[in-house]
């Protein structure tokens, strides 16, 4: 009898580990990232983490038990996660919404204590993209499938019904129009009062958000087709077909679009010119390219699957390369002053810098 | 090991369930559609651990077995090979009972990735699903391409199957978890209706069964508040399943589903019932 119990037992656990362990976590994702040129907030997991941008420390604040980390929350509650890069306010607001299972929750949080400012909690579904700032508005796309219009106290201005799915992609601006892109295969353009200027369905679903460039929309899709929109009136200035599907958000110059692809386990690299979209260079890659790349400078920089960091010139001309051990590279490289931050999964530490010519500065790890 | 599981089981589970996500359109008609099918696939091994068990209870009642229980009790060796020689003799495998189930549990797992990887509830798991996804099925239905699969529409009556589900009543300050009562009370009625019955109530199977008929309700009720709702779909459908398939080989015990804090006795209508 006793032995059937430990064995019953046994079985039960046996059955809820390898459940929850093998893929159950139903809100789990890369880290987001911010910065306000001093500090760089990483939302990684139960916290978002405020770390100083010129040596990586952990940026602590005095409490009545003294000095600690100054994370949101404080203390780990395992009722929240985070994974949407957090949006910064005009007036020191730092908005992200949680991605866990049991708090999907939009917070405003004074990044100087880590305190609740306001939150949205009506959602039934996760927030997994970040917002965007225009003036004296927050504009948070959520797990509903609608983008939400918040003033600087919470108040709800409007809401917008985007997508029957969650929406995954950050929202853009120019300045005068809000761009939405869905997993549904839309691209909208929203005026500041919630109201539809146009839309235009494409072929696929857009993971990566769009960018914006001189009155040009760069959006790219899951078949690997690269669109040019107009932003005024949303009609396709070209649109080329690359090998592989697009994850990431394009980057532009101006003269050049570039993004990556991912062809199951591989990817491809292209910049393609930004007026014709006729392709200017291509590199083959052997992991797969999902976040977008980062232009900073004179340089463009991607990152593979596999934990490479690569940097190439306007003309694809290698400058220098970097390999994080055995981590994965989804979170698109971040440039916050002099440095460029990658966020990997499955690595040592949390976040690392690195300067313009690839030396790595620092590394963060949660202590 | 995690490759081969997802290439033997968690691939093909998957693209079965978006083949018929391609057909009917409605994710949470795929769940059970597919529930319908992995019952019909494994029903001659559960017909075949429902027949080994039968076997094991009439060979339990047996008064050979009764005998050399009473005779070899000091004698642990003994008693052993004297077992070995009955189940021998008779053709039983005390292991032949517990092997379908065995076969069932990486079933219950894989199906479970399937679903979760299906609905593609973040980018990473999408970009997992993406990659499982088998070139040819769009050569099957032009509605099996990625680009008419994304975004898996996991929107089933008033529930996200990606999310765990429950119900808010406005003057209720928590959500009422509607499909998880339903999957605790169809798992008791089940494990009660098709619980096999034992000749004597003190036996190690008799226990075993009291605690399954406590427990596994208890236990599926936890995995459906907690999990994704598309887990307690498949959970409630293959109860129903399970009562239909042990009802059809005569083998429900109606008698069994409102008796308490005893094991289940025998239904003198039922074969296993009866003493050999």
């Amino acid at each position: 009898m006793k032995f059937n119990r430990v064995f019953f037992f046994v079985l039960v656990a046996s059955l809820a580990v390898l459940l929850t362990a093998c893929g159950a976590a139903p809100a789990s994702n890369w880290p987001g990232l911010a910065s306000d040129g001093t500090n760089v907030y990483l939302a990684d997991g139960q916290y978002i983490y405020k770390i100083l941008v010129s040596d990586g420390s952990e940026v602590t604040m005095q409490t009545a038990d003294g000095p600690v980390p100054a994370r949101f929350p404080l203390k780990a509650e395992g009722t929240k996660s985070f994974y949407a890069a957090p949006a910064l306010t005009v007036d020191g607001q730092l908005v992200v919404g949680s991605a866990a299972q049991g708090d999907h929750t939009l917070y405003s949080i004074d990044p100087a204590t880590g305190t609740e400012k306001w939150k949205f909690p009506g959602l039934k579904s996760p927030w997994l993209a970040g917002a965007v700032v225009l003036n004296d508005t927050v504009y948070a796309p959520g797990g509903d499938g609608k983008l939400y219009a918040f003033g600087m106290k919470g108040e709800k201005k409007w809401e917008f019904a985007a997508s029957d799915h969650s929406l995954w992609t950050s929202p853009i601006t120019d300045g005068l129009l809000i761009y939405l892109a869905t997993l549904d295969h839309d691209v909208y353009a929203l005026g500041p009062d919630g109201k539809k200027v146009w839309s235009i369905k494409l072929d696929n679903g857009i993971i990566g958000a769009p960018s914006y460039l001189d009155g040009t929309l760069f959006v790219g899709t899951l078949s690997g087709n690269l669109y040019a929109i107009n932003a005024a009136d949303g009609k396709q200035k070209w649109v080329k077909l690359l090998d592989g599907g697009i994850w990431g958000t394009p980057a532009t110059d101006g003269t050049n679009v570039y993004v990556g692809t991912v062809k199951a386990n591989a990817g491809k690299f292209y910049a393609l010119n930004a007026s014709t979209g006729q392709i200017a260079w291509s590199k083959d890659e052997e992991g797969s390219i999902v976040a977008g790349p980062l232009i900073a400078k004179d340089q463009v920089i991607y990152t593979t699957e596999t934990g490479r960091i690569q940097s190439l010139d306007q003309n694809g001309t290698p400058k220098w390369q970097a390999t994080i051990e055995n981590a994965k590279l989804y979170t698109p490289p971040f440039l916050a002053g002099d440095v460029i931050l990658i966020a990997p999964m499955n690595a040592k530490f949390l976040l690392a810098a690195y300067d313009m010519n690839g030396a790595q500065k620092w590394t963060f790890i949660a202590k | 090991m995690g490759n081969i599981f997802d290439l033997l089981i968690v691939n093909p589970f998957t693209n079965a369930l978006l083949l018929i996500y391609a057909f009917v359109g409605n994710f949470g008609l795929s769940i059970i559609l597919f529930t319908i099918l992995i019952r019909l696939l494994t029903h001659p091994i559960m017909a075949q651990q429902i027949k080994s068990s039968t076997a094991m209870q009439e060979l339990m009642a047996s008064d050979e077995w009764i005998k050399i229980q009473e005779k070899y009790k000091g004698d642990k060796e003994k008693l052993a090979s004297e077992q070995m020689r009955i189940y021998s003799e008779r053709g039983v495998s005390p292991f032949s009972s517990c092997l379908p189930t065995l076969i069932q549990f990486p079933i219950l797992i894989g199906f479970y990735q399937s679903i979760v990887r299906a609905i593609g509830a973040t980018p990473l798991q999408l970009l997992s699903l993406v990659r499982g996804i088998y070139p040819g099925l769009e050569n099957i239905t032009p509605a099996a391409s990625l680009s008419s699969l994304i975004p898996i529409h996991s929107q089933f009556l008033w529930m996200n199957l990606g999310q765990p589900e429950g119900v808010k009543l406005s003057f209720l300050p928590f959500a009422i978890p509607i499909l998880a009562i339903i999957v605790g009370l169809t798992t008791y009625v089940q494990t009660k209706l098709t619980i096999q019955p034992s000749a004597s109530p003190n036996d190690q199977s008799a226990q075993m069964n009291k605690m399954m008929g406590l427990y596994m309700p208890v236990l599926l009720f936890y995995f459906a508040l907690n999990f994704a709702s598309g887990l307690a779909v498949y959970f409630i459908t293959s109860n129903l399943l399970g009562i239909a398939q042990y009802a059809a080989l005569g083998k429900v015990n109606w008698n069994n589903l409102f008796k308490f804090g005893s094991a289940a006795k025998p239904d003198p209508k039922t074969k296993s019932g009866k003493r050999s």
